[in-house]
């Protein structure tokens, strides 16, 4: 890499978008640093270490088994087939609403390296992202050993996993661009982003059904309405390739390819007009 | 002496202007404004210039170019825009008019290792930074022995920067910030951290710099520094050029006005 930067020349503006992109793309070992810092921060100190990465997520589960599950009575279709189908949620938000909740504060936490050093401030919510997506990855190996103790192998629909994976990763950066830009402007970003994302969570097929036979009922005319949660599409998505063996519904994957592509050009557009500025607002 | 024809110019600053957006923390801002405040922004009157936040023009109109061999002290009181001037040389900082070329690697160290991550080791932060200001894994790896030498760090490499003092954690910056090999190095008054041992060992490398002919943008209340090392001196008063030449003369001047003032760090 080496770079032998011959000449450079800080004009005003963030420069051509090629450009930029190239250099972000030479920023490859710097964002793998931030990757690694990130993961081995995030448990340094702690007694059960890494375990947490387990233990978290498998409380969570638990709480919302036995409140939605068995008090509100949504596992009536099956314990198993509840806990898988919540599982697999859990974890997909787990990615989505880790790597926005780091970004909004990606910028004031890196105050330090920003007011010392020229680079790129796009890699922090990449790095973010890349964290999240470790962390799901790791989750989804799970709900695999859980599929197969409970003997539902998934098919080679789960193919589908690669490219639905890559859309979720587009919709999370996308989203975390522009929450790091606002959050670096605006410290009630942060605030204002936990009300969002509880009421995402909870407007998500997550804890309860919208499709099938113990669906919860959700009126025709405003099921529509609802799935245009792009996040919604893409967990039921995911769930008809893990879990019901079938190819996803195509005009889910079209439209949240659409919207998450839509998202990671606006995002980072408006992330890299706040480049050159982060330093003297922040 | 700095003698600027024929030779290149490394760094140049052309007609230069920075400006900050400062925001007044108001204790008791009430609902009633906050709405007054509101309909002012949605009728487009509301501008900068509200009682909540103001601009503030920290630099105002900067020229000046430096050449390979030059080292250039920034003086000037606190606040009068040292520290801007080389965060906007670095790219740090985007100029709002104006332009900046600066030729080569670019080298900095603006303060005291805050861009260090406290809770890596010092060896996690030194690749991390190294990764940050360009370098490679395999270039950091060629240097790190040196660094940390150079750093007197030690054993100590290895514990969490959260760790380390102050003198530490500065010495372990300069000592990144000058390894990457830059062309051009700008320092804002670190070189006051560290005892005198260091410091010295801080003096010699700039003179290396100097023979080397790289260029070295040096903010300093020192003026024994400005007198004794520097090729050029440049007086910033509330982000004006108030004068530039001759570092002994320049300095002369600067302490002439100030009445030598006791030498303060400047953040």
């Amino acid at each position: 890499m080496g770079t032998a930067i011959t000449e450079v020349t800080w004009d005003t503006g963030p420069g051509p978008l090629p450009a930029r992109l190239r250099r972000l793309v030479g920023r490859r070992e710097t964002i793998r640093y931030l990757v690694q810092a990130n993961l081995k921060a995030g448990h340094r100190n702690k007694a059960l270490g890494n375990l947490w990465n387990l233990l978290d997520p498998a409380a969570s589960l638990a709480i919302y088994y036995l409140v939605f599950g068995v008090w509100l009575n949504q596992a009536r279709g099956g314990a198993t087939e509840y806990l898988i189908y919540l599982f697999t949620g859990v974890v997909a938000w787990r990615f989505l609403d880790g790597a926005l909740a780091q970004s909004v504060n990606c910028i004031r936490s890196n105050r330090g390296l920003i007011s010392e050093i020229n680079f790129p401030k796009a890699v922090f919510p990449l790095s973010i992202c890349f964290s999240r997506l470790y962390d799901f990855l790791w989750g989804l190996l799970v709900l695999l050993a859980a599929l197969l103790i409970a003997g539902r192998p998934p098919s080679w629909h789960a193919l589908w996993m690669v490219p639905l994976v890559a859309v979720q990763l587009a919709m999370a950066l996308g989203l975390a661009y522009v929450v790091a830009y606002l959050g670096a402007f605006f410290a009630d970003m942060a605030n204002i982003m936990s009300v969002v994302l509880r009421l995402a969570f909870y407007a998500s097929p997550i804890l309860y059904y919208v499709q099938g036979p113990h669906a919860t009922r959700i009126p025709p005319k405003y099921l529509a309405i609802y799935m245009l949660n792009p996040f919604a599409g893409l967990l039921e998505s995911y769930r008809a390739v893990l879990t019901q063996h079938r190819h996803p519904d195509p005009w889910h994957v079209l439209y949240v390819l659409g919207v998450s592509l839509a998202l990671l050009i606006v995002g980072y557009g408006l992330f890299s007009r706040g480049e050159g500025k982060f330093a003297k607002y922040v | 002496m700095s003698d600027t024809r024929g030779r290149t110019p490394t760094v140049v600053a052309e007609d230069v202007w920075v400006k900050f957006l400062i925001r007044y923390h108001r204790a008791e801002v009430t609902l009633r404004e906050s709405f007054v405040r509101l309909l002012g922004l949605l009728s487009g009157r509301g501008g900068t210039n509200g009682r909540w936040s103001k601009e503030f023009w920290a630099l105002r109109g900067i020229n000046f170019t430096a050449t390979a061999g030059d080292i250039v002290g920034i003086i000037g009181r606190n606040g009068s825009g040292k520290s801007t001037l080389l965060k906007t040389l670095a790219g740090i900082c985007e100029a709002d008019r104006g332009r900046v070329a600066v030729r080569g690697k670019v080298g900095c160290l603006l303060s005291f290792g805050v861009g260090f991550n406290p809770n890596l080791s010092g060896r996690e932060n030194v690749y991390l930074n190294g990764s940050i200001l360009g370098l490679s894994q395999r270039e950091i790896d060629a240097r790190f022995g040196d660094i940390v030498e150079f750093s007197e760090l030690g054993p100590f490499i290895d514990a969490p920067v959260r760790t380390y003092s102050a003198g530490m954690k500065g010495r372990l910056g300069f000592s990144i910030a000058i390894h990457i090999d830059p062309d051009v190095l700008l320092l804002d008054e670190v070189l006051s951290v560290g005892d005198s041992a260091f410091r010295a060992k801080a003096g010699t490398i700039l003179d290396r710099f100097r023979s080397d002919r790289k260029t070295v943008i040096v903010a300093t209340h020192s003026m024994d520094l400005v007198r004794t090392t520097c090729t050029k001196a440049v007086w910033l008063d509330r982000g004006e050029i108030h004068m530039q030449g001759d570092p002994v003369t320049v300095a002369d001047a600067y302490a002439a006005e100030t009445g030598a003032r006791p030498k303060l760090d400047d953040v």
